[in-house]
């Protein structure tokens, strides 16, 4: 037996780290009080171009057959060097009315928290664009940005990391070693997701808990001779759904249904109705909540942390998309593709993607920053939160009716976590390529922009998520 | 040669049907599969004789299956929703989705039940739908939890199964409760162990 003996020397020495030790654990301490950071990644399906909206070039004779915009069309606001595309015709030629949403109306109401940053990224397939977005290309590992948050962050919520994406952007990371409870729960309809969060709550003919205790409590007794043989046997599917059912309990112990609610008229025969107060908060920034599904996942992401069910939520366009435009408004089933309707469209597709995927982003900060955090906080939901605009490539910078894939583009932050009201690299009017900027002073050049693992360090940086060879960009912080 | 694999088969179908007799379950644990959406919802209308389109409807309205929860039971939807691959495997709205369609499932099945005039005729066949639990006898339930185990995993229930399934329908809680109720409860009670979920 190997028993300890302290000398003279390694007495003082751990009398000397003593006052360092208990201050590292403090800082720990402190850190896990404090409340996490909230991460909301907004996925632009399809390519959302930069210089489209927040990086538009001012159309010159050097680059008159390249995608720029007369300065008559470009909006710019003061105390603030972003500038943005003005409200052009819908995609078809649909005329835009006077009272829908522009670009400029996001940039006035949250400049200060905008960092807009060039980037470049690797691939040009949709598919692995958009995982490449979330994972940073892998550089942390493989794990995705709600997948570190899980990871280091997710013991605090319940379903740590929600993701309501399709295609690239709603795959799992690719680190085998992650913890189980740190992958994704994918939610296909926001409206509808209080459903998944009770095993019997709003079924027809609702039983009372005790039933229900007693007939699991039976179910359990019955299957007890057919697991033990089943799991002498290795079998992951099978362990997998056993430890979920034993998490279902304290799931459904926190009684998130009416919270997360947000079915209209959603009651069945023999069940009670249980109305959410928070929908008609919801309603004045998102009305048409029950009619849009962007909407209803934008709202269902507000209430997960408003809360604290989750710290990562995922949130993408669908592939059709549903506007309003004209005066008066007339709802327009359009843009099968999102961001990628660009091939036969390209400016009007960009303009209305990028306005109506702004509208969204601004009714969920409000919502946000409308919420205080916590009962005697003078802080709100927002002062914590940051979303990244995620899309998978910029589009070709020819002057041509549509646009292909193109790696050069930028990159959309909103944070008071960052330092707002930037644009880092900016772009080469010229070629309208975005540029490189260097990290520290911020000083563009014409090296290359920032990676896809360069943004995921970004934003792990501000969320306070550390991971071995993360990059470092402090211009964005100070 | 002929007689040699004339043989081997008559020995099989005989360890099939000695098997078959002692309502043992024969499987190979390592290789047990989770059963996805689309099989779930087969085996389940199959085993609860109930049309698929009629099997589970959440809120009387959503399709369980094909909208709600296919994601959560293993299933995806490349062609609306970009989804080109089922989850790995279930996770904790798994855990829950099973509940609620086994659960939904069940209680369509008792509704169907009492719309069927000849007691014959009905799923339940073993049970008055609408006596009090106190007053059924142990001997239909007994024939129900047969019933029940046939359908969910053609086989019959050993007799500890069979008690458990007793002992809950004495439990005092239940006695002053409508018999639709308690098929209900057994049925969710059999159908949604693992066994049913996993092949």
């Amino acid at each position: 037996m190997q028993t300890f003996t302290a000398n003279r020397r390694s007495l003082i020495k751990s009398m000397a780290l003593a006052p360092l030790a208990s201050s590292f654990r403090l800082k720990a301490e402190s850190q896990k009080q404090k409340k996490p950071p909230l991460l909301f990644s907004f996925c632009a399906n399809g390519g959302a171009s930069i210089i489209d909206s927040f990086m538009p070039a001012v159309s010159h004779t050097e680059n008159k057959n390249l995608r720029a915009y007369p300065e008559s069309l470009i909006d710019s606001i003061p105390d603030s060097p972003i500038r943005c595309v003005k409200n052009l015709n819908y995609s078809l030629g649909i005329p835009v009315g006077p009272k829908d949403y522009s670009m400029k109306q996001f940039l006035q109401s949250h400049y200060r928290d905008m960092l807009i940053m060039s980037q470049e990224v690797t691939s040009v397939n949709h598919l692995i664009a958009a995982k490449r977005s979330l994972t940073g290309n892998g550089t942390n590992r493989g794990r995705t940005l709600a997948e570190e948050h899980a990871a280091q962050l997710g013991d605090q919520f319940i379903l740590p990391n929600i993701n309501m994406a399709i295609g690239g952007y709603a795959e799992n990371g690719d680190d085998d070693s992650l913890p189980e409870r740190c992958r994704s729960e994918i939610v296909v309809d926001g409206s509808l997701f209080a459903l998944s969060t009770h095993g019997y709550r709003q079924t027809a003919q609702e039983p009372e808990q005790m039933l229900m205790q007693l007939a699991r409590e039976t179910r359990n007794q019955l299957s007890e001779s057919w697991l033990t043989e089943a799991l002498s046997q290795p079998n992951a599917q099978l362990r997998s759904f056993l430890s979920a059912r034993k998490k279902l309990t304290s799931l459904e112990k926190r009684d998130l249904f009416d919270s997360l609610n947000l079915i209209p008229n959603h009651t069945v025969s023999g069940a009670s109705p249980h109305p959410n107060d928070d929908v008609s908060t919801i309603l004045q920034f998102l009305p048409d909540l029950f009619e849009n599904p962007i909407s209803s996942k934008i709202a269902l992401s507000y209430l997960l942390a408003k809360n604290q069910v989750t710290g990562a939520m995922t949130i993408s366009l669908l592939d059709s998309i549903l506007f309003e435009a004209g005066d008066p408004p007339e709802r327009i089933v359009n843009l099968p593709l999102g961001f990628d309707w660009s091939h036969n469209n390209h400016q009007g597709t960009q303009n209305t993607m990028w306005r109506i995927m702004l509208q969204g982003i601004d009714a969920l900060i409000k919502l946000l920053k409308q919420t205080q955090d916590g009962p005697d906080a003078s802080t709100s939901l927002w002062d914590r939160s940051l979303i990244y605009v995620a899309t998978e490539f910029g589009r070709s910078k020819e002057l041509t009716t549509g646009s292909g894939h193109h790696l050069n583009n930028g990159t959309l932050l909103i944070s008071p976590l960052l330092r707002g009201n930037q644009v880092l690299g900016g772009l080469d009017e010229t070629s309208l390529q975005s540029r490189g900027f260097d990290f520290v002073s911020g000083k563009p050049h014409n090296g290359r922009p920032p990676r896809e693992g360069d943004v995921y360090s970004l934003i792990c940086q501000a969320l306070g998520l550390d991971f071995p060879g993360r990059s470092s960009i402090p211009i964005a912080f100070s | 040669m002929k007689t040699k694999n004339t043989f081997s088969i008559i020995v099989v179908l005989l360890l099939g049907w000695v098997l078959a007799l002692t309502g043992h379950t024969s499987y190979a644990a390592e290789n047990l599969i989770w059963k996805r959406t689309d099989l779930l919802k087969r085996t389940l209308a199959q085993a609860l004789d109930l049309d698929q389109q009629q099997l589970c409807l959440e809120l009387d309205r959503y399709r369980c299956f094909d909208y709600v929860h296919q994601y959560s039971l293993g299933g995806h939807n490349a062609e609306d929703l970009g989804q080109f691959q089922g989850q790995p495997g279930p996770s904790i709205t798994s855990a829950v989705a099973f509940e609620r369609v086994m659960l939904i499932s069940c209680q369509n099945r008792v509704e169907q039940d009492q719309l069927i005039a000849d007691p014959k005729g009905r799923y339940f066949s073993h049970l008055d739908l609408t006596a009090k639990v106190k007053d059924l006898s142990e001997q239909s339930i007994t024939l129900q939890a047969q019933d029940l185990y046939q359908r969910f995993f053609q086989r019959l229930p050993n007799p500890q199964e069979e008690e458990i399934l007793l002992n809950m329908t004495r439990n005092p809680i239940l006695q002053e409760l409508p018999v639709s109720r308690l098929a209900q409860l057994l049925c969710f009670s059999v159908g949604s162990q693992a066994e049913f979920l996993f092949f």
